[in-house]
């Protein structure tokens, strides 16, 4: 694990999951730096360091959801998989949707991983635990 | 030969042969004469060498002639030592021999095998003549290619990536009327019209793409008329070079066959009282008809032509007779009475055929209607025909009555049909049967024409259903996604905060619990809200009410006091123009248009002081309805996005994302457009939408 904190963007435009995803990371003490913003433009912003988020660091995981205001998920995903100085950052795709299509244009687009957001509290406990540890502690990152 | 003593140590060789002149004198000229033909054959090889001037033979040779000299030298050596004894010189002459023969068979061995292997002359020639026989082979193929080429009766073209015309068949000279060398100086531009140059590029990328097409066009003579023709274009790439080997066929014919089918169709299929001025060449393919009445006329011997309702002929005439064309309907006088006479015998007649003596010549004649339903449209006459007994010097007398020279009427007379006035009733007879099978092909005719037509216009309505279908299968399955996707995302908050609650509640933790209880309401709340929405949504689909006059300004008023409470809570102001019209629509619906755009003016204005809403009409050919607000305002980016299902700008508004989705269904359940106007952030949103003036399709 890198020495500095660990950063964590959350994309996601519904503000109750937003805080069950955030519940769920901190419980399992995952990560102490997380970021949320609500709509695809923001994310972009953010990443991109333009704008309000000129000093924002560079986030170590990205969680993102399909459906978003402004600028879709999988068109925020194309935009930051194509730039050669976001395309190294994991980006796995947090979202209600289970289509077939989705997964499947995610993938074409090198999201890192897909998950269903799950129904049931245990499934989605269990879920941001797994996520968190495999992601930022497990999974070997570029320095 | 003088016995020489030498000073020498040694002795002349000649001691060897005791001097015995006969051995002496055979060794020396033996000696010399193979040293001269050693010499000679050096000279020959060396000459050899310089006219052959092969590269790979000049060290051979060389060396071969190295060592025949030198072998020549050795034998003169022989020939001087039987007199003189030299014998050192000679053996240093040997030396230098066995050192060239000793480098030459060194050379020679190790290219042995090269050596069997290279052709012998007379097999080279063998190859070469094969060669050559091939090459004459290929040469007549390429002729009779070329041949077969030229003799092909539709035109060819090679033509080149800029579309240049790099070479052409005889026929294409033909076709358009050019020489061969006007027409390879010339572009495709200049002999199709609908392929301007500007158009090339785009066409050569998708020939080389698909490397064959075909397709319709027309090309224009030298004498400027066009021809429609078809094109099988073909891409050829053969060593680096490019071109496109077209041909091209014809199609004159074919165009005006279909024109005229087409023409037929749509005047045949027009409503039955209109039939009324459907001509004989809608009905009938002419070529048809004018070989079914030439073929008539020959086997009966009597003329025949079919003249239209005002006597017009619309086929040529079989077997006219000279007296009647040249002589009689050549006078003023004769030319009247002929035209009585036809318009007398082209009269519907449906019992039977008509049958008369011309009024004008005398000689017999008959007519046949042809008719669709109870409408004559043309009429078939024959006749030219003179009576076995009639009386000639009676009938001569006529060419005094209309003025015609007496003796080239006599002449012509002769000339003409003779048939007892009997056999050419039964011809007539004959003729009304084939008018009525043709009249009934008339009927038949159209009968076929309104089945195609109808055809047509079944396969039209089918497709079009079939693509309606589609569209609606294509919407449902976007409802069916949108609707689990957003119909889910309450049931996760809700079954997520009730887990957080339990954790709670077993730590003791009270301070959580009134927010995770909150949230666990609003979002149940927000699946209750969502769920009736969706039954709305469902609805404006299925139930509706008929379309009728009504007033805007009634609608807007009612519209306004649904939504007064929120008007209230911010303080908004609304404006309404005076004057609205009546409009016919849905008036309950049209109601919930205006209470929506109301209540997203008045949500998304709050921020304004104070906030202003105004509802009214552009006036125009197509009135547009708008409602405006001096609010947030939409990038315009998102305003196609924004009339979808579940699509909010932001995410913490109120409602649900499907209040626009209604707004705009309604009004394309009404036949009319929708759409957002805004000049971004900060400006306000107007939104606006159409209405047809009869209120469209029932929603």
């Amino acid at each position: 694990m890198t020495t500095e904190p660990v950063s964590i963007l959350l994309v996601e435009d519904n503000p109750d999951h937003a805080a069950l995803v955030i519940r769920g990371l901190k419980s399992n003490l995952i990560a102490n730096c997380i970021t949320h913003v609500e709509d695809g433009e923001a994310a972009l912003d953010y990443v991109l360091k333009r704008g309000p988020y000129v000093d924002a660091p560079t986030p170590h995981l990205i969680l993102l959801d399909l459906r978003l205001p402004k600028v879709d998920g999988l068109e925020v995903l194309k935009i930051l998989k194509d730039n050669d100085d976001t395309k190294r950052i994991p980006i796995v795709i947090l979202t209600t949707s289970d289509a077939e299509r989705d997964v499947a244009r995610a993938y074409d687009y090198h999201a890192n991983s897909y998950m269903v957001k799950p129904v049931t509290f245990e499934s989605f406990m269990e879920l941001t635990k797994t996520l968190g540890f495999y992601w930022l502690v497990y999974n070997k990152q570029l320095e | 030969m003088p016995h020489q003593q030498t000073t020498s140590a040694y002795m002349e060789h000649g001691y060897c042969f005791s001097w015995e002149p006969g051995l002496v004198w055979l060794h020396v000229v033996s000696d010399i004469v193979t040293g001269l033909s050693y010499f000679a054959i050096t000279c020959a090889l060396f000459y050899f060498a310089a006219k052959r001037r092969d590269d790979q033979l000049f060290l051979v040779i060389l060396l071969f002639g190295a060592f025949i000299l030198s072998c020549g030298a050795t034998h003169f050596f022989a020939a001087y030592t039987v007199f003189f004894p030299a014998y050192w010189p000679e053996g240093m002459v040997k030396a230098f021999t066995a050192a060239i023969s000793a480098l030459s068979a060194l050379y020679v061995i190790p290219r042995l095998p090269e050596a069997i292997n290279l052709p012998s002359l007379a097999g080279s020639m063998a190859q070469i003549e094969k060669l050559n026989e091939e090459l004459r082979a290929k040469n007549g193929e390429l002729q009779m290619a070329n041949h077969s080429i030229e003799a092909v009766f539709d035109p060819i073209y090679w033509i080149g990536p800029a579309g240049v015309i790099l070479r052409v068949n005889e026929a294409a000279c033909r076709a358009l009327g050019y020489t061969r060398e006007e027409l390879t100086s010339r572009s495709i531009a200049d002999i199709d019209p609908h392929f301007p140059r500007d158009h090339w590029p785009e066409h050569w990328e998708n020939l080389k793409d698909k490397r064959s097409l075909r397709f319709e066009t027309q090309h224009r003579c030298k004498d400027g008329t066009l021809h429609d023709v078809e094109v099988v274009a073909n891409y050829i790439s053969y060593e680096g070079i490019e071109y496109n080997c077209a041909t091209v066929r014809d199609i004159t014919d074919r165009k005006e066959w279909e024109r005229a089918q087409a023409h037929r169709i749509t005047t045949l299929t027009r409503p039955e009282k209109e039939i009324g001025d459907v001509e004989f060449s809608d009905l009938f393919d002419l070529s048809e008809i004018q070989a079914i009445q030439d073929a008539f006329a020959e086997a009966t011997g009597v003329a025949s032509l079919i003249v239209d309702s005002q006597g017009h002929p619309i086929t040529r005439p079989s077997k006219f007779c000279r007296l009647c064309s040249e002589i009689i309907r050549t006078t003023d006088r004769g030319l009247e009475n002929c035209c009585k006479s036809d318009l007398a015998l082209g009269q519907m007649h449906t019992d039977g055929p008509v049958i008369q003596p011309c009024l004008s010549g005398g000689l017999w004649d008959g007519g046949a209607s042809i008719c669709v339903g109870d409408r004559q449209v043309a009429s078939w006459l024959i006749g030219q025909v003179l009576d076995e007994d009639a009386d000639i010097e009676q009938m001569v007398a006529y060419a005094r009555v209309i003025g015609a020279d007496e003796a080239a009427y006599r002449e012509a007379l002769a000339e003409v049909k003779r048939m007892p006035v009997a056999q050419f009733r039964e011809v007539g007879q004959a003729l009304f049967l084939f008018a009525g099978q043709v009249s009934r092909l008339a009927l038949q005719n159209i009968q076929q024409a309104r089945h195609i037509s109808e055809r047509k216009r079944n396969e039209l309505e089918r497709e079009q259903l079939i693509r309606q279908l589609e569209d609606k299968t294509a919407e449902l399955e976007r409802f069916i996604y949108t609707v689990s996707h957003d119909l889910k995302s309450p049931l996760i908050t809700i079954s997520g905060f009730l887990g957080f609650l339990r954790e709670d509640f077993a730590a003791r933790d009270a301070e959580g619990f009134e927010s995770t209880i909150g949230r666990i309401g609003n979002a149940s709340e927000k699946m209750k809200q969502l769920l009736e929405e969706l039954l709305e949504l469902s609805r404006i689909g299925r139930k509706s009410n008929p379309c009728q006059p009504a007033e805007l300004g009634g609608i807007v008023r009612e519209a306004v006091e649904m939504v007064s409470g929120r008007i209230m809570e911010t303080g908004a102001v609304v404006e309404v123009a005076k004057d609205l019209p009546v409009v016919v629509v849905d008036r309950q619906r049209l109601v919930q248009v205006y209470e929506n755009l109301i209540d997203n003016a008045v949500k998304f204005s709050a921020q304004a002081a104070p906030p202003r809403v105004s509802i009214g009409v552009r006036p125009g050919e197509e009135p547009v309805y708008f409602v405006a607000d001096n609010g947030v305002g939409i990038d315009p980016k998102y305003h196609a996005r924004i009339f979808e299902l579940f699509e909010k700008l932001d995410p913490r508004s109120s409602g649900t994302g499907v209040g626009l989705a209604i707004v705009s269904r309604i009004v394309s359940v009404h036949g009319g457009r929708m759409w957002a106007e805004s000049d971004g952030l900060g400006h306000g949103t107007t939104f606006c939408f159409t209405l047809p003036p009869k209120g469209g399709q029932t929603p």
